[in-house]
């Protein structure tokens, strides 16, 4: 049976593709860092708790059930904007995969919850562990359905499983781009570290500096461990897909080399210690793995120009009033954030 | 059809949709008027610069954001995960209309996630003022997300302009927005006073708790002025077919809407009894409340969504996720064709079962579960039969509007009543009949010689039937009407209509009803007064006197109840009886005999299962049957005639459906009977022409009564020839009904399928129109059209063909036969059954009088036709060869 046959009709889009990718990449891009940063700490404040030596203080940034807020609520609009352009896809991996799918919900309010249980600090050695846990777990599924969205030609496992409870573990791909995910986190997690310690008005001090230190060496090891993880990815995808990624598309082929120049860079730069430029390189690397995400969603499709092909009628007035009210809302957070800082800084003084 | 299904068998994806939903609804309204609440109280706190109630909005809002940052966003992102893993069609539908919506609705919970974040955290770091700024974004970017989603939920039950123009802007701003903006805000500062009662309650101190439980409940009651203007502002935007069909149709409104407007209600006056109580005793009745308050919302949103279906989108989408133009195609397509992820071959006679579940999985999984939690189909299927089954899902969408009309070819309808029927074990083929045996063959009655008076005899209707079912219910009591003209025999013949004593007596195997059906037993209750045994509505036994009515020009008696089951345990549709006509002295003047049918053979238990009463004989309303038929029309008119049944009370159809057989007015507001009973099945049958006469009336061909049996049945013609078929029977008659609102229901669902536009329908009242001989037989000429439908006698100009007379004041059956059984009839339990009158005075099984038989009641000849014109020509037809012209051939 071919596959594309499966591929449901698209719905008309109210404005040009690149509008939506283009926002959903945006908006990925910090959901990203910001899940990755609550993962991150929880992954490696754990492992401090595990080490002898770790300080009497939290190892656990205080900010995190925050974060986690403006994480979830960040990871909302690339989900809004992909299922445009990409609900065709979407709507049918969730659905063969609905269980598992839909228990993400239920979890991320447990693992929302237990974040603020480690936040007020009980028993932290196991709940720390566990909410990082039911989020990789998250992140598991998620990775799972965004894969399984991409190859119409797994789907035929719908006629034997109706019950939305099939996971298929067996796309090789999946693996790898979870532990990508992973690493990333840890890597992040030392990052942020780094960042929390450099931010500080005593950052000259010792002992703030080795914790920076700490923070980048994670840091750098971790992104050493990306780079063979994002090998291993390129290595099983399909063997026409993987020629496309080392040579044969120009543009495909651009961002990989792109993108492991800007990890090199970051490794070295956070060998070395430079804290912002590391920020820097990891953040350029970021855009990179953003845009080869989105580049790959499109080189899986057997039919060529999925993304072209979707009917296209024009509506300019909702979206003109989205970006008002988004730049609007920016100003206004803007202002709120200020106005938090100052008090903070007219109480320090 | 587009996209895969998930199988949700046991749980259903209403059921999970309703959870998610429901739950969240309920948390985030409150996030949107708690946001205002603390606003307000928190500008109270400072300008009376009172500390304790500062407290109170410091622990409140920690509550606030534990509560409603997580739980409520979170599940905001269940209901999306579950509506589009239950209708992803709808859903892609949604976000491609509205996705600019979603994102701006995105910024707003962007915004409220940081200011609430901003205001707990930096509570007592911030200026006052700069404070209440933040508290104050918060509300309106709360109030916003509200705005903006409810213009989306809004359009899901009406679209509004969209529907034509296809305008963001038409489908947003859409007639039930706004009356649900001022709803729904009315609910968020009414839950915010409700959950502020949890936070006064964890005071300490007595005064200071009793006045934050006062601001509590002021906030909880004053918004319900808006809640009710807003509600009967939502009511009355909504479109009267969407209002009807959830408030009065759909049987699963009414459980969820009491218990929703109880709840409210009790929250109400729980909200009050919290003025007065102790602390221990105000948090159970804060926790009731809460739940109330669950229940509330739970029964409110139930009725929004209840209100919508079939439809996802109305006009757009059924809540299944095809699209008319699916439907429409699936008609003549098939489904399965079309349908991306069937994985399912061409259907065949083998297949048909799991082809199907497959359809059932297409089109009804999206509402019902099997054997689940919700809308289980499995109790709703059980009173009806495979061929039920095929004719209810003909009526979807038409009749049950609040369901999607059934997408696909008829041979899919039969796959999937196939499906249904398999899943309670029962045949999912069509009923097979019994071969019933030929008519007894029997010798014409001799020719009877000419006395000094002419005797005629006929029943009204030329049939009667009964439901033998009455200890659950009466159709019709048994009441079979008999009447005759005995005529003096003369140059000038005359009517006899006084001076004489006309009896009549049943054949003797039917003198006792009362032993053989339970009429009688339940007279009482299905009456209102008790009937003598073997005595009939008019007081007529099976044998008595006619008397004679100067109106109708003959004698009569009335409701004579027989029943066609013999004494013998024979079963008799045509029982004889004999009438005989006796002057002043006694003596016999003449004598008749004429058959009176009566029947119990209603096909009712082809679609509502059971079996026959009397299966030797193929009669009789069975018990299951009569049962699954008062729960059906329970479950669909609020009634509770199965309870009445059961408790000893069976219940005559007519006591609310006017009936003119019966003389019955019935109930105000309630259609009459036939045109109840024909409107419905009209819209539930899938049988075509005559074959839909004969599921229900004594007519079918494999019949013991084969009731239609005279001259035109011979003539090849069917009942839909002079009645209309099944649809144009019904609408005359709901057209003559539409001051009843039920007519214009039953008609809006069957003017689709009409085969004569509804326009063109001449409107009828039952048993007293009905179509006429002149329809076709044009100044009582050769058929001039086979087609009398929609021109009706029983007016003043033209009185019914059972009622008039001709010129000369006979009248016609006298001479003709009743309807149905018109002379020459072929009686189906003996030969010559039905002619024997014509044969006795002519010899001849054809009209008196026919044939030149004037005779019969005149002494000399008469060269001329003074009853109707034409009538002294040859009679027309095949028989006549066989009687007449092999006569004629023997005189050569």
């Amino acid at each position: 049976m071919d596959p594309s046959a499966l591929v449901p009709t698209p719905d008309t889009i109210p404005a040009p593709a690149f509008v939506f990718e283009l926002l959903g990449a945006v908006t990925l891009f910090l959901h990203f860092i910001a899940i990755n940063v609550v993962i991150g700490n929880l992954l490696v404040g754990s492992w401090k708790l595990f080490r002898p030596r770790s300080s009497s203080s939290s190892p656990f940034w205080k900010g995190l059930p925050h974060t986690l807020a403006l994480a979830i609520n960040l990871g909302v609009a690339p989900l809004l904007f992909m299922q445009v352009t990409w609900g065709t896809h979407f709507y049918t991996s969730s659905v063969i995969m609905a269980v598992p799918w839909l228990l993400v919900v239920p979890t991320l309010i447990l693992a929302y919850y237990g974040l603020y249980v480690v936040h007020a600090g009980k028993a932290q050695m196991v709940t720390a562990p566990l909410v990082a846990l039911l989020m990789l777990g998250i992140a598991f599924v998620v990775v799972n359905n965004m894969t399984l969205m991409l190859e119409p030609g797994r789907w035929a496992v719908y006629e034997r499983a109706r019950n939305g409870l099939d996971l298929n573990l067996s796309m090789p791909l999946i693996w790898p781009r979870w532990l990508h995910f992973v690493v990333a986190c840890v890597a992040v997690g030392g990052l942020f570290q780094a960042v929390q310690e450099g931010w500080r008005r005593w950052r000259h001090n010792k002992v703030v500096r080795a914790r920076r230190t700490r923070g980048l060496k994670i840091f750098a090891w971790a992104t050493k461990v990306q780079i063979v993880v994002g090998i291993v990815q390129i290595a099983v995808l399909p063997p026409g897909l993987r020629s496309q990624f080392l040579g044969k598309d120009p543009l495909l082929t651009a961002l990989v080399v792109a993108g492991l120049l800007l990890a090199l860079g970051a490794i070295i730069a956070g060998q070395k210690l430079r804290l912002w430029p590391t920020v820097g390189f990891y953040l350029g690397t970021m855009a990179v793995m953003i845009g080869l995400r989105q580049a790959l969603r499109v080189a899986f499709q057997r039919v060529p120009g999925h993304l072209l092909n979707l009917p296209v009628d024009t509506d300019p007035g909702p979206l003109l009033v989205f970006l008002a009210c988004f730049v609007a809302g920016l100003v206004v957070v803007a202002w709120m954030v200020r106005l938090v800082l100052r008090a903070g800084e007219g109480d320090a003084a | 059809m587009n996209y895969p299904i998930w199988e949700l068998d046991f749980l259903g994806g209403p059921t999970l949709v309703a959870l998610v939903s429901v739950i969240h609804v309920y948390v985030a309204q409150f996030a949107v008027g708690g946001g205002i609440f603390l606003l307000f109280v928190d500008w109270r706190a400072q300008r009376t610069g009172d500390d304790a109630l500062l407290d109170f909005v410091r622990a409140h809002t920690r509550f606030f954001l534990l509560l409603t940052m997580v739980f409520g966003g979170v599940t905001g992102v269940g209901i999306w995960f579950t509506i589009s893993l239950v209708n992803p069609a709808a859903t892609s539908l949604l976000i491609h209309e509205f996705v600019f919506g979603w994102a701006t609705e995105w910024v707003f919970f962007m915004l409220e996630i940081v200011a609430l974040l901003v205001y707990h955290y930096a509570f007592d770091l911030l200026k006052p003022r700069d404070r209440l700024k933040v508290a104050g974004i918060y509300a309106f970017a709360a109030w916003m997300s509200l705005v903006i989603i409810a213009g989306i939920i809004a359009f899901m039950l009406t679209p509004g302009e969209w529907i034509e123009t296809g305008s963001f802007w038409d489908g947003f701003f859409n007639p039930t927005f706004l009356p649900s903006v001022v709803f729904r805000t009315s609910v968020a500062l009414s839950l915010a006073g409700l959950f502020a009662l949890i936070t006064a309650m964890r005071a300490r101190f007595e005064p200071i708790r009793k006045r934050l439980v006062r601001i509590g409940v002021a906030w909880l009651l004053l918004p319900s002025v808006g809640l009710m203007l807003g509600g009967w502002w939502y009511l009355a935007s909504v479109p009267a077919a969407l209002r009807v069909r959830a408030l009065e149709l759909n049987p699963e409104a009414d459980v969820f809407v009491s218990h929703g407007l109880v709840a409210a209600g009790l929250l109400l006056v729980l909200a009050l009894l919290m003025l007065v109580v102790p602390r221990r005793v105000g948090q159970v009745v804060v926790a009731l409340m809460l739940l109330c308050g669950l229940m509330a919302t739970g029964g409110f949103e139930y009725l929004r969504e209840i209100a919508r279906k079939p439809w996802v989108i109305p006009g757009v989408m059924y809540a299944n996720g095809l699209t008319p133009a699916d439907v429409e195609q699936a008609r003549s397509d098939g489904l399965l064709g079309m349908a991306r992820w069937d994985f399912f071959g061409d259907l065949t006679e083998a297949n048909r079962v799991p082809a199907g579940r497959e359809l059932f999985n297409l089109q009804c999984l999206a509402c019902h579960t099997r054997g689940g939690v919700y809308n289980d189909i499995m109790p709703r299927i059980e009173t009806l039969t495979y061929d039920g089954l095929r004719a209810w899902l003909e009526g979807m969408g038409g009749l049950h509007s609040y369901m999607p009309p059934f997408a696909g070819t008829p041979a899919e309808r039969d796959a999937l009543a196939a499906y249904l029927a398999s899943l309670h074990g029962k045949s999912f083929d069509s009923h097979e009949w019994a071969e019933r045996p030929a008519p007894r063959s029997a010798d014409p009655p001799p020719r009877q010689e000419p006395g000094e008076h002419v005797l005629l005899a006929w029943n009204d209707l030329g049939m009667h039937c009964l439901s033998d079912a009455e200890d659950r219910f009466s159709l019709l009591p048994p009441a079979n009407t008999l009447e005759a003209v005995l005529i003096h025999r003369a140059d000038h013949p005359t009517r006899v209509t006084e001076g004489v004593t006309l009896r009549y007596a049943v054949d003797e195997k039917h003198r006792d009803p009362a032993s053989q059906v339970r009429f009688w037993e339940h007279s009482t209750s299905l009456l209102g007064q008790p009937l003598e045994p073997n005595v009939g509505l008019a007081g007529k036994g099976l044998e008595g006197q006619l008397e004679h009515v100067d109106d109708a020009k003959a004698w009569r008696a009335e409701a004579i109840p027989v029943v066609p089951y013999a004494s013998d345990g024979s079963y008799d549709p045509y029982p004889l009886v004999t009438i005989e006509a006796l002057d002043e002295q006694g003596t016999l003047l003449a004598r008749t005999q004429v058959a009176l049918p009566t029947t119990t053979e209603m096909r009712c238990l082809t679609c509502h299962g059971g079996d026959w009463r009397r299966e030797e004989h193929q009669a009789g309303i069975g018990d299951e049957t009569a049962r699954n038929i008062l729960a059906l029309h329970d479950r669909d008119n609020g009634t509770d005639l199965l309870e009445h049944a059961k408790a000893g009370e069976p219940v005559q159809c007519q006591l609310c459906h006017a009936d003119p057989a019966l003389g019955a007015a019935g109930e105000p507001g309630v259609l009459s009977l036939s045109a109840a009973l024909h409107g419905w099945h009209a819209n539930t049958m899938h049988l075509e022409r005559a074959d839909a006469c004969a599921s229900c009336h004594p007519a079918h061909t494999a019949g013991a009564t084969r009731c239609y049996r005279g001259l035109h049945a011979s003539r090849g013609m069917d009942c839909t020839m002079c009645h209309g078929d099944l649809g144009e029977h019904a609408a005359s008659l709901l057209v003559a009904e539409l001051d009843i609102a039920a007519a214009q229901l039953l008609l809006d669902a069957l003017e689709p399928k009409l085969s004569t536009p509804l326009a063109d329908i001449q409107p009828r009242q039952p048993w007293l129109n009905e179509p006429d001989c002149s329809s076709c037989h044009v100044g009582f000429e050769a058929p001039s059209t086979y087609d009398a439908f929609n021109t009706w006698a029983g007016t003043e100009e033209l009185p019914l063909f059972r009622e008039r007379t001709g010129m000369m004041g006979l009248r016609c059956p006298a001479c003709h036969g009743s309807p149905h059984a018109l002379y020459p009839a072929a009686n189906p339990v003996e030969e010559h059954r039905d002619n024997l009158q014509p044969l006795r005075y002519t010899g001849l099984p054809f009209p008196v009088g026919s044939e030149g038989s004037c005779d019969t009641c005149h002494t000399t000849e008469w060269p001329f036709a003074p009853h109707h014109a034409n009538m002294t020509r040859p009679f027309r037809g095949h028989e006549r060869r066989a009687w007449v012209v092999e006569e004629d051939q023997a005189e050569e």
